[in-house]
């Protein structure tokens, strides 16, 4: 039987050769061998590799392998050190994830900063505000006669002198008598997006906020929304003061993941810290 | 008979005297199926010490049942390292040159014996040497497993103790490398007559 026999015949010889085969096959295997004497010749060839292999001279070992009281007090030591590994792969890990937790604060403080950069810094709204003439200096610049009264589009919108209507803020200036090419100087700055007050803010009702608008039912309001210095810095105030709370409150916001962060990364410093320094302790006891 | 496995377990409370009766119990199958697998008795004896060493680091590691199992599990484990870094790192043996060896032999040593009698082929040191050329040119799989089985004359149960691999891979394994094996010892297969076995297994 040569190699090219099938292996499953090779293995049934070997195990049956081994005393491995359950009855039905051993006795399958058996009758085979009668009938085949292909198979059987096979199988006398296994017989006699194993024979003498079988013969294979036992060496007897060339010295005693015993360990001295000495050896063994050394390799009792070393197997302190079995954390070696284990604490050199702590600190790494430490280590990567403390870089991790710091590039996260780095990701997240984008969000934060500029928020907190404009809640401490005044608005473009704000400024307008700021900006805008009071109604105490046109008083003072007014000239000592009564001005002209002009009703100026629909009442309730002030502002003037441009194409585009300026929607309550600031009110109209007053147009000087005699002056006919002229009209609105002084007026509110255009604002594309009328500023409104969040519905949600219970703390503002609606009749503190000082009405800037002209009297609807008579006419007889201030000339284009325009009112007295008090009534203009109390809105103006009441409006700021609400723009610095939402700021602070989205800026709030932002900062509340950073504390656990730092907490996270002092941790991680720790661990690194420590389990880097016990083995480092340890791979030098070792070097000795 | 030693009890072995009380013997590991004081081993394993400290008692150096214990392990090295386990040690000097075990040691000549451990040497010898580290020869015959790395073919070289220095390094056989380096990985048997090494192997031993390994065990009495590991000691802790040991949960009872068969010491021999555990302990023949490791030696060959290091006996596979070895065969690894020997792969990685070949050397080559510094032998005496001998006068008259300028020219090459075509055939192994052992063929030049032209008529031994089967008792003495049985005894020779040819026969010796024929058969680990023939496993080293096995894979270390195959060359384990007719190690085991046929030389040291263990079991299928054994070997899978020993060595972790399952059954039916021991079989496989042990029937492909007995194929190999059977080719490459045929000159000696044949001094033999076809009724020795009978008579060799009867007289034992």
């Amino acid at each position: 039987m040569k190699m090219n026999h099938i292996n499953k015949d090779w293995q049934l010889l070997s195990a049956y050769l081994d005393g491995q085969l359950a009855s039905p096959q051993k006795e399958k295997l058996e009758a085979r061998l009668l009938k085949d004497n292909v198979l059987q010749e096979a199988f006398s060839s296994l017989e006699q590799t194993k024979l003498l292999l079988k013969h294979a001279r036992q060496v007897k070992s060339p010295r005693n392998f015993t360990l001295s009281q000495a050896q063994a007090e050394k390799l009792k030591s070393t197997r302190t050190f079995r954390w070696l590994p284990v604490l050199s792969l702590s600190s790494v890990l430490a280590t990567i994830m403390m870089i991790f937790a710091i590039l996260m604060e780095l990701v997240i403080s984008p969000v934060a900063v500029p928020l907190m950069d404009t809640a401490q810094s005044p608005t473009g709204e704000m400024l307008s505000m700021q900006s805008a003439p009071q109604a105490e200096s046109l008083e003072a610049n007014a000239p000592e006669e009564q001005p002209m009264i002009i009703q100026w589009g629909v009442p309730g919108q002030g502002g003037g002198g441009s194409d585009l209507m300026a929607t309550g803020l600031g009110g109209g200036g007053a147009v000087a008598k005699g002056s006919s090419d002229v009209v609105g100087m002084g007026g509110a700055e255009i604002i594309p997006n009328p500023l409104s007050l969040p519905p949600e803010s219970p703390s503002q009702p609606q009749d503190e906020i000082p009405k800037l608008t002209a009297s609807e039912s008579d006419g007889s309001g201030l000339i284009l929304g325009l009112r007295s210095a008090e009534d203009t810095q109390a809105y103006n105030q009441v409006v700021m003061d609400e723009i610095a709370n939402n700021l602070a409150t989205q800026t709030e916001r932002g900062k509340v993941s950073t504390p656990n962060l730092r907490w996270i990364q002092l941790g991680l410093a720790i661990i690194a810290l420590v389990t880097g320094t016990i083995a480092l302790s340890m791979w030098r006891k070792i070097q000795r | 008979m030693m009890d072995e496995i009380a013997l590991a377990l004081s081993a394993q409370q400290g008692d150096l005297d214990a392990f090295n009766r386990l040690v000097l119990e075990f040691q000549d199958l451990a040497f010898n199926i580290a020869f015959r697998m790395l073919g070289d008795p220095d390094a056989a004896a380096d990985a048997t010490q090494s192997a031993f060493i390994a065990a009495f680091k590991h000691l802790s590691s040991y949960r009872g049942g068969s010491f021999k199992s555990w302990v023949l599990r490791i030696v060959t484990n290091t006996c596979y390292d070895e065969l690894r870094r020997q792969k990685r790192r070949p050397t080559t043996p510094l032998e005496p040159v001998l006068d008259g060896e300028d020219e090459e032999i075509e055939s192994p040593q052992w063929l030049r014996d032209d008529s031994p009698s089967p008792e003495s082929m049985l005894e020779s040191s040819e026969l010796e040497d024929a058969i680990q050329e023939c496993l080293q040119t096995m894979k270390h799989d195959f060359r384990l497993m007719v190690i085991m089985v046929d030389i040291h004359g263990m079991d299928y149960q054994e070997v899978a103790d020993n060595t972790g691999v399952p059954l039916g891979t021991i079989k496989s394994r042990l029937a492909r490398a007995r194929a190999k094996l059977r080719d490459c010892l045929q000159y000696f297969r044949e001094l033999l007559p076809h009724n020795y076995r009978h008579d060799s297994e009867g007289n034992q």
